[in-house]
């Protein structure tokens, strides 16, 4: 068994329906990114991301949806 | 009135390479140090965290090109995922039942591909489906979003601003009035 070294070795891990959950931190930072450039006002920022992150995260939960049900009907 | 951090216009090609090298350092250069700073620890903490999902060859310049081309757009985070995985090629190649890779379209260049998959596995290194594209996609996505904050801060110089945007008439009606001093 090769030790695994981190940055240098991949997890060793078996990627799952668990690694869905890895989608959250990466809209976090597309959300903290964008509204970092785009707020006029620095003191609203952080509620400005939430609600941009919620937005994003029911968008791709509702696209989930859709592609699932057309599956499940059609397939 | 905004602030302004600077008395001389920006230059927006000096804006373009900060942005572009060190994720947030074309706000600082704008005097929007506080937008700078989050932007930096945004897109490293995102770029980093790919490489520690899928390792040293989660920048992939042989095997991921369109991957690759996103992730250097994360400016000095991309450069030394880069060279870290030339230093890997590197070393790989230099064992004799490796060699050094033949040109693209060659026709032994299929079984030199085999042979460095071969060996990644053979040291761990091989970065395998599903997990290769979790760890791209962070890296990647580090990437475009600084290539957002790139044309935000060359559209910036290129307008002349600097400093903090000033206050709109809502912000500054919904603003807690000032006490004023006798």
């Amino acid at each position: 068994m090769i030790a695994w070294a981190p940055f240098v070795n991949p997890l060793p891990v078996e990627a799952g329906q668990w690694a869905l959950w890895l989608m959250l931190p990466l809209l976090v930072a597309v959300a903290v990114t964008y509204k970092t450039v785009r707020t006029t006002d620095l003191r609203r920022l952080w509620l400005e991301i939430l609600l941009l992150l919620a937005y994003m995260a029911a968008g791709l939960v509702a696209l989930g949806a859709l592609i699932w049900a057309i599956l499940a009907v059609f397939l | 009135m905004a602030k302004s951090a600077r008395t001389s216009r920006p230059i927006p090609l000096v804006a373009l390479v900060l942005a572009w090298l060190v994720p947030g350092a074309g706000h600082a250069y704008l005097g929007r140090l506080r937008r700078g700073a989050i932007i930096f620890v945004t897109v490293s903490a995102t770029f980093w965290t790919g490489v520690a999902i899928g390792g040293v060859m989660t920048v992939d310049y042989h095997n991921e090109r369109w991957w690759f081309a996103a992730e250097m757009l994360s400016g000095i985070h991309g450069l030394i995922g880069w060279h870290r995985q030339q230093k890997v090629y590197e070393e790989l190649t230099a064992n004799p039942l490796v060699g050094d890779a033949p040109p693209p379209g060659a026709s032994d260049r299929t079984a030199w591909n085999a042979r460095i998959d071969g060996a990644l596995a053979k040291e761990g290194l091989a970065l395998e489906a599903p997990l290769d594209t979790v760890a791209r996609a962070y890296a990647g996505v580090a990437g475009l979003v600084n290539l957002m904050c790139v044309f935000d801060a060359v559209m910036l110089a290129l307008l002349g601003v600097t400093g903090e945007p000033a206050p709109t008439r809502r912000e500054q009606d919904e603003a807690p009035p000032q006490e004023q001093r006798p």
